[in-house]
């Protein structure tokens, strides 16, 4: 689905990431893990072409990442950050509707969408009237998610979605948010620093450090056949909070909520 | 009739523009009271002889006038021989000529070589209207008895004496300059005041010297002592009229008829009533005419509230056109130093630079370009208008946090919805701001448009001060305070419109 080719990046001088190849399958969700500055968020704002790469190659299927085609594939493409990164002075709507009435949605094609995906998502509706500054955190993350979802794009790219929750909204994101990726199929490329949220979520873990690949497979394998050293310290840090989570039934994590996050 | 040439001088805003007044005749004068008068003598003049005239007052000092003069944005202004010789054929006609040598154009300083010279730069000069308004030094009385003055000559003596001299005075050609070399004097403090403040500074004793027209009423009413001038320095300073040799032959024919009709001391009763007894400048010189057989229906003086009318109208003109024209062309400006951080710093640079020229200067580089009136005033409002607005719109589009100019990117957004949806609105609060700012400012500075004849509150402000009037000087601070509330008021207002809901719930 997409395939990334020699791709690096440097900022000033500083190496951010070396050439590095991979490809996130199609329909599976893939998890980019590593300490601060390995180059994860990086790796995300280049394969939406925030940042333009010093070599090598993106592409989705058969299209290139390029100029001329940066802003088709943006608008296939759902991208959701830490803080939702929604726009303060539209309302949850206005914010979840804006790219479709720049391309020329009709209101009742908008809002039908915006209907539905506020379901798939758990989003009160009532709320979207509201401003982000109104909602809770767990609300705008929602929301920020319903606006990546609006033109039903094939890939979702998330950089720490739920890093700014407090625990309890956060497993109940969590549990939403693997339903929803499993549900609608689609290829998820997410960026994480806390492991058992990768265990949670990933088909594919790629560890990342100091800009190169450490090991990717699944979470078994990088725990049982470490590559590096480094594997074995980075879960070993980490891996008291993820066996809990993993001794869980798939899917049915902790959602006593009806949606309204911690409001 | 005025404002609509004002109007078209904006609306072509850098290309100069002629004189549209075929038909009607411009009287200047300078920003002083005998000027004013003169002035307004001949524009009844010709009002009263079936000719189309219009008075345009205290427009500035010499140069501003002689400079309209030469473009035409004033037909006629009342100007003395000596200034003639020492300030304009020297500083002005040399510079232009490019001979440097303009000097040498005169050998005896006669009416007939004065005549010759201006003529071939298109101007024509009556026959002396009859008095002589040299300038001379004077000091109060018990000064002159304290320090035993009689003579100029005396002052070398006492370097201790403190000048106070009149701003044209401190940089004219026959100025204290020359005249600090002729007598060879180096007091130890000079400085620069306006004329009509003088007289009062010398009278509280804040300064001990300062130069006087010998015209001038306030030497007689303060009781002060002229100094002689021994060595001759001043030339004379014939009154008579500059006129474009393209004028009607009737109104040059008019102007000849004032041929020594004025005396000194009928000079001196005149300014005396303009300064010392309030009397207006026209009801003077009608007075005048009505001895010398010329009658004329004056026009009721205007009344304050007509002349506060007026002035707001033309405050509000210089206002508004320069600061709507200032918004529609800061705003994109700020885009571009946003979006293009190199063109950016040129941008802003260049914004900043304008902004740090003095206004007063600014207002006279633009003279030979747009002549005098609400044109220029309008382009320097303008300018200045630029750096709050650029600045504003700059800073406010760059504090726009990061992440979200990256969700605008990553939505795949075009450059358009992104302008209009998010950076606009976002950057909303701070474009106000910089507006509001502009307003005020413009309120604030196009007071000195009245300096170059454009009108508005700072005319009562400029007359008042030259008529020691505090009442006048009011009419125009009081309203343009007012304006200047009125206009936040507005825009506060205008903000909750304009500042999006969301981004108001924050504070």
């Amino acid at each position: 689905m997409i395939h990334v080719e020699n791709i690096s990046k440097s900022f000033d001088g500083q190496v951010a990431l070396q050439p590095i190849s991979l490809t996130f399958r199609r329909a599976e969700t893939s998890i980019l893990i590593g300490p601060s500055g390995c180059g994860k968020s990086t790796l995300l704002k280049l394969l939406l072409g925030l940042i333009p790469a010093d070599t090598g190659r993106i592409r989705f299927d058969d299209v290139e990442l390029s100029d001329s085609s940066v802003q088709q594939i943006r608008q296939r493409t759902g991208y959701v950050i830490q803080e939702g990164g929604l726009f303060p002075h539209l309302t949850a709507k206005e914010n979840i509707a804006l790219l479709a009435r720049s391309i020329g949605w009709t209101e009742a094609v908008i809002s039908a969408r915006i209907a539905e995906i506020a379901k798939i998502t758990q989003m009160p509706v009532e709320k979207l009237a509201s401003y982000p500054a109104q909602l809770s955190g767990g609300q705008r993350q929602r929301v920020s998610l319903m606006r990546a979802l609006m033109l039903d794009p094939d890939v979702l790219l998330l950089d720490e979605p739920l890093g700014a929750l407090d625990p309890l909204i956060r497993s109940e994101l969590q549990a939403d948010l693997k339903d929803i990726f499993e549900s609608l199929g689609k290829t998820v490329v997410m960026v994480t620093h806390d492991l058992a949220e990768a265990a949670f979520f990933a088909d594919e873990i790629v560890l990342l450090r100091e800009g190169q690949i450490v090991q990717k497979g699944s979470f078994e394998e990088l725990q049982q056949k470490p590559a590096d050293p480094f594997v074995t310290k980075f879960f070993g840090a980490q891996i008291d909070r993820v066996a809990p989570l993993l001794s869980a039934p798939h899917g049915s994590s902790p959602r006593s909520f009806n949606g309204g996050g911690n409001s | 009739m005025n404002r609509i040439s004002a109007a078209t001088l904006t609306l072509l805003l850098f290309s100069a523009v002629g004189n549209v007044h075929a038909q009607e005749i411009l009287i200047g004068s300078k920003s002083d009271t005998e000027n004013v008068i003169l002035g307004e003598i001949a524009t009844q003049l010709f009002k009263s002889n079936g000719l189309q005239a219009l008075h345009r007052s205290e427009i500035g000092g010499t140069r501003i006038l002689w400079k309209a003069l030469l473009s035409g944005d004033i037909d006629v202004y009342p100007e003395y021989t000596g200034t003639i010789i020492r300030e304009i054929l020297i500083t002005e006609l040399g510079d232009e000529s490019g001979s440097g040598a303009a000097r040498g154009e005169l050998v005896d300083g006669s009416l007939a070589e004065i005549e010759a010279a201006l003529a071939r730069h298109g101007i024509g000069m009556t026959r002396p209207l009859g008095f002589n308004n040299t300038y001379v030094l004077g000091t109060r009385r018990d000064t002159a008895e304290e320090f035993d003055l009689r003579t100029i000559t005396d002052l070398r003596e006492h370097k201790e004496l403190r000048y106070g001299f009149s701003n044209e005075f401190m940089a004219r050609g026959d100025g204290w300059p020359a005249l600090r070399d002729a007598y060879n004097l180096n007091p130890d403090n000079v400085r620069g005041i306006n004329h009509d403040l003088a007289y009062r500074a010398l009278e509280n004793g804040s300064i001990d010297v300062i130069d006087l027209y010998s015209t001038d009423a306030e030497i007689e009413y303060y009781d002060l002592i002229k100094l002689r001038d021994d060595r001759n320095h001043f030339p004379d300073y014939q009154a008579i009229f500059l006129y474009r040799i393209n004028i009607e032959p009737g109104a040059r024919e008019l102007l000849e008829t004032l041929e020594s009709s004025i005396s000194e001391p009928e000079m001196i009763r005149m300014n005396a009533l303009a300064k010392l007894e309030s009397v207006p400048e026209s009801a003077i010189a009608s007075q005048f005419l009505r001895k010398l057989g010329v009658v004329f229906e004056t026009t009721p003086p205007e009344t304050w509230i007509d002349r506060l009318f007026r002035n707001t109208l033309d405050h509000l003109f210089l206002v508004l056109v320069s600061l709507i024209t200032a918004i529609l062309i800061a705003i994109p400006l700020g885009i571009v130093a946003f979006r293009r951080p190199t063109a950016g710093r040129i941008i802003l640079g260049v914004v900043g630079v304008i902004y740090t020229i003095p206004s007063l200067a600014l207002l006279v580089f633009m003279i030979p370009l747009l002549g005098i009136g609400a044109g220029p005033a309008i382009v320097a409002l303008f300018l200045y208008s630029l750096l709050p607005i650029v600045f504003n719109t700059h800073s406010g589009l760059i504090t726009i946090p990061d992440e979200l100019i990256e969700s605008a990117h990553a939505l795949g957004l075009d450059d358009h919805t992104r302008l209009w949806k998010i950076e606009f609105p976002m950057a909303s609060r701070s474009i106000l701001t910089g507006i509001r700012t502009a307003a005020v400012m413009n309120i604030g500075t196009a007071t000195l448009g009245a300096l170059i004849g454009a009108g508005g509150y700072g005319q009562p402000i400029l007359t008042g001060i030259r008529l020691n009037n505090t009442v006048l000087i009011l009419e125009g601070a009081v309203p343009a305070a007012l304006l200047a509330l009125a206009i936040q008021l507005a825009l506060s207002v205008a903000e909750r419109w304009i500042v999006p809901r969301g981004l108001r719930l924050n504070k």
